[in-house]
């Protein structure tokens, strides 16, 4: 079964004259298991597509259709629901809560799925931040804030993670690292990974590309020999 | 709610910190006031009826000239338990008026402080005030009527909780006015009044009190000092609601505000907490908590202070009233009501505004809010007047209006504490109007001299030591099952000033009857059992009677007696009438006498006045403190940015002193307004059949109100251009773009 299947899907924004169409009568299907990349450049629908995804918006029409369940249909109690078990976010701009410590920020998220301190504990250490749990997010690096935004994302164990340009606002080494670490983490928990970028390099690692434009997909491809994030360069 | 939610509350709870400890302060101040007030009236309702509940307070007093016969007779009714023959008489002894009550068994009786009550016709028992404000102690001697009598005890009555001497001396001085009991072997004349107990209606007692031929029936609820003691409660209640409420406003919409500009600011961590899974109640929680929180601690910080504060205002308050053992008391059910509704209060105007945040999608959350579109703001309109503003007072007008929250919040926090201080000093400007309108304006006699009835054409012998006079009969009457009192007086009457045309035709009546019973002139009244025509209605704010002249009370009156006991005098000598009072046994009391009880009652209404100025002062503080505080966190990008565009610190800070002079300027008129509504909406009350309170408010009051409210705007003002001119430009921007 496949892990998401895009029926006809569309979003609209504004009305009338302002109106624009995100995404446009969108057909699509992703096995489950993949690194997948969404390559497009600004404006091209992605990001959208990863909100419609990971039920963080509506569509306007179509369906959308997780390991068979339409999550289209679901009440917003039960979308949030889908959130806390099944989804993981990682942001361009990190997003954690300045309140909150390194090992808070991801506690957030493993209380929410009834897990312990200990499994945000771990989380942080697969990303190599246990030296930095206690560090608020003001006291760490681009780089290190994008990690904490990933334990965050995996300490929940979920089983799709989205990750919306996760390296658009960080230097060449820290992008690197960071898609270390996502490869690591597809690898090792089969976590299956969505990564939005525009940049065609990343692309290269991903088992299948997915094109946009103007908020409709060009083409997917399947990419048979994905390379190592190493051996990416932009 | 995990951990995680209440370690964010607590921490979030740092960023709002100056808002939030206004809203706090606004809590405990309302906390304070109200919980003081209320506690004050639960505390002495439960004392003063418990007094009156040990000590037998007479349920029904007859007054007239009694015997043992007629005491039996009352005795024998059915609904009487108990019922007592006393004598009552006021001495005077130099300028201190000693009323003289022989002591009843089982009916009214003493409280003891210390001694033992008197037993033989040489000792007495003086009560607690008039002995502390002379000195009086165990084993001294006072004189009344020129007998020696030795004080065995300090006493409190039931029937003296207000030391009241009469209809107009409502409150005696101390000093000057002393209660003393004396066994009934100090008399050697009939009962002047039957004191009984029994559970009896006041028709019923009028019966009773028309067989044994009383001149008049008092039941325990129309007595003065119950009078007195029903209105101060309904005082003390009606403050304790007013300035909380007030604050309550604030409350509401400080924190409608706060909210409504945190969830703006907090928008996309509002989305990324939906995201990763918190539902939309955990986010409600974490921002209700908040002020919950805050009303929690404000609340129990404002019972604390109640306690703190009670004893004090106590023994304020008992410049006005003596009840024994009177004292602060915890009632845990009412600070727990009032905390918990604090707490409601505070989560509900979260609730309010924070609804918006519940709808949206997380992805809709968290992308930018769209800039709201620029409107003109009403001046604009005017583009006559509008271009001919300089730039900086265009920024200003258009700054302060930016944000209608803020805006009315700022408006709302000045206003309201302009009100309350107009209303503190209304208050006081009323009381003073009301006793200069019956002192200066209305009355225009010296002394009132109560004698026993004498018909018309015999002249009292008193009269050759008077100047002018004006005979009066004052009658006891009942309407609509109340007791006051009617003046027959004689034509040409000008000791006081009502229309003595329009006594010829009916009664007058003061105005506050007239809408107490809803009558006009013209209208029939019933008298008793008699049917009288109003004449006229006229304002009077103290001593309320009826008036009409002999002649149409010979007309509508059966069997009406042409006798007089009343004579109004002017120029006469009170040393003088002291002597004759003694020598021809008549009673007496000075325009002097009564002004001097009236101002007493007048000083303790200061202190709740001053206990109310202090509040408004708090709550204009509070208020315009946090709002800054608001605006300031909100707009210093703004002031940045215009330190960049190289606009000078002066021209910023003239931007801001002109946007806190409109405000002002809007608010000040409303807060006037709004504190003279409040007055006229209390002003029942504050008034009874005793004492009307006049509205007034004196102009200075308002220029008064408005320096204090200035002030504190400049106050606000001078703290909030320290922190303007302490604004770091690269750092400021640094910030945003963060």
């Amino acid at each position: 079964m496949n892990l998401y299947t895009l029926k006809a899907l569309s979003k609209n924004y504004g009305e009338g004259e302002s109106l624009v169409r995100a995404l446009r009568d969108v057909h699509l299907e992703i096995p489950p298991g993949k690194f997948v990349v969404v390559l497009g450049a600004s404006g091209s629908g992605k990001s959208t597509l990863l909100n419609m995804l990971g039920c963080m918006d509506r569509p306007t029409s179509g369906q959308i259709l997780f390991e068979g369940a339409d999550i289209t249909a679901y009440s917003k109690r039960r979308m949030t629901q889908f959130r806390k078990t099944t989804i993981g976010f990682v942001f361009q701009s990190y997003n954690l809560l300045p309140d909150l410590n390194a090992v808070e920020n991801v506690e957030i998220s493993t209380e929410m799925a009834g897990l312990t301190r200990a499994d945000a504990e771990h989380a942080l250490a697969l990303v190599g931040l246990s030296d930095r749990a206690k560090h608020f997010p003001g006291q760490l690096s681009g780089g290190e804030q994008q990690r904490v935004s990933i334990a965050r994302a995996i300490a929940k164990r979920p089983k799709v993670l989205l990750c919306d340009e996760p390296t658009g606002a960080l230097d060449f080494e820290t992008g690197i690292m960071i898609l270390e670490v996502l490869k690591q983490i597809h690898r090792e928990q089969g976590t299956s990974i969505l990564f939005v970028t525009h940049s065609l390099e990343i692309a290269m690692i991903a088992d299948m590309v997915i094109r946009m434009r103007s908020g409709e997909i060009i083409n997917v491809t399947e990419n048979p020999e994905p390379l190592a994030p190493s051996e990416v360069e932009w | 709610m995990g951990r995680s939610m209440f370690r964010l509350l607590f921490r979030k709870m740092r960023h709002h910190l100056p808002q939030l400890t206004g809203m706090g302060l606004l809590v405990m101040v309302g906390t304070a006031f109200f919980v003081t007030l209320y506690t004050i009236y639960l505390s002495y309702d439960d004392h003063a009826n418990r007094l009156f509940r040990n000590q037998h307070y007479a349920d029904v007093t007859f007054y007239g000239s009694f015997d043992d016969n007629d005491v039996a007779a009352v005795t024998a009714h059915e609904n009487i338990r108990l019922a007592r023959g006393r004598f009552v008489r006021d001495f005077r002894e130099g300028d201190v008026t000693l009323r003289a009550i022989s002591l009843t068994d089982g009916v009214n009786t003493l409280y003891l402080y210390e001694g033992m009550i008197p037993a033989a016709s040489d000792e007495c028992a003086v009560i607690s005030r008039h002995a502390q404000a002379r000195g009086i102690e165990l084993g001294d001697t006072i004189l009344v009527d020129g007998r020696e009598l030795r004080v065995t005890a300090i006493i409190a009555s039931p029937e003296y909780v207000y030391l009241s001497q009469n209809e107009r001396a409502l409150m005696a001085e101390p000093d000057r006015f002393g209660v003393v009991y004396v066994a009934e072997g100090f008399f050697k004349s009939a009962y002047t009044e039957i004191v009984a107990l029994g559970d009896i209606s006041k028709e019923a007692a009028d019966e009773i009190g028309e067989v044994i031929g009383a001149a008049r029936t008092v039941v325990q609820d129309n007595q003065l000092n119950k009078v007195l003691f029903t209105s101060d409660l309904k005082q003390i209640r009606t403050c304790a609601y007013i300035f909380p409420l007030i604050f309550v406003l604030l409350i509401i919409m400080i924190v409608y505000v706060m909210t409504k500009r945190t969830i703006t600011l907090e928008r996309r961590q509002i989305g990324v907490c939906k995201a990763i899974g918190v539902a939309g109640g955990s986010l409600l929680f974490l921002y209700m908590a908040q002020t919950s929180f805050i009303a929690f601690l404000g609340a129990i910080l404002g019972c604390v202070a109640a306690a703190l504060l009670c004893d004090t205002i106590i023994g304020l308050f008992s410049t006005m009233f003596e009840v024994p053992g009177l004292a602060y008391v915890f009632y845990p059910a009412l600070c727990g009501c009032v905390i918990l509704a604090f707490m409601a209060l505070g989560a509900l105007s979260v609730l309010v505004s924070v609804r918006s945040m519940l709808k949206p999608m997380p992805a809709e959350m968290m992308r930018p809010r769209m800039p709201s579109s620029g409107r003109k703001v009403l001046l604009e309109r005017a583009a006559f007047i509008w271009r001919r503003l300089s730039f900086n007072t265009r920024y200003a007008l258009k700054s302060a209006l930016r944000n209608k929250g803020r805006f009315m919040a700022v408006l709302l926090g000045i206003c309201g504490s302009c009100a309350l201080l107009t209303f503190a000093l209304g208050i006081f400007n009323s009381a003073e109007y009301t006793q200069k309108a019956y002192f200066d304006d209305f009355a225009n006699y010296d002394v009132l001299i109560e004698i026993s009835p004498m018909p018309l054409e015999i002249s009292h012998p008193v009269r050759e030591h008077l100047g002018e006079i004006n005979r009066a009969l004052a009658l006891p009457v009942n309407i609509r099952g109340d007791d006051y009192r009617l003046f027959v007086v004689e034509d040409g009457f000008d000791m006081q000033r009502i229309d003595t045309r329009l006594i010829e035709d009916g009664v007058v009546i003061p105005e506050y009857f007239a809408q107490k019973w809803d009558v006009e002139a013209g209208d029939t009244l019933m008298i008793d059992d008699t049917a009288v025509k109003v004449a006229g209605v006229f304002e009077q704010g103290f001593g309320l009677s009826l008036y009409t002249g002999y002649e149409y009370a010979k007309e509508v009156i059966p069997d009406f007696p042409p006798v007089y006991n009343v004579i109004f005098a002017r120029g006469a000598d009170p040393g003088e009438l002291h002597a004759l009072s003694l020598e021809q046994g008549f009673d007496f009391s000075t325009l002097d006498d009564d002004k001097t009880s009236l101002a007493s009652v007048m000083e303790s209404l200061n202190t709740l006045i001053w206990f109310m100025l202090a509040c408004a002062v708090i709550l204009g503080l509070t208020v315009l403190y946090s709002v800054g505080q608001m605006n300031l966190s909100a707009r210093e990008y703004e002031y940045m940015f215009m330190g960049v565009m190289g606009y000078s610190l002066k021209s910023i800070i003239s931007a801001y002193i002109k946007e806190m002079v409109m405000q002002l300027f809007l608010a000040l008129p409303a807060g006037f307004e709004l504190g003279y509504g409040i007055l006229r909406a209390v002003k029942t009350a504050f008034s009874g059949d005793s004492f009307v309170l006049s509205i007034a408010i004196y102009s200075e009051s308002y220029v008064y109100a408005a320096i204090i409210v200035i002030m504190m705007s400049a106050l606000n003002a001078v703290i909030s251009c320290s922190y303007i001119s302490r604004l770091d430009i690269a750092e400021g921007l640094k910030v945003i773009n963060e």
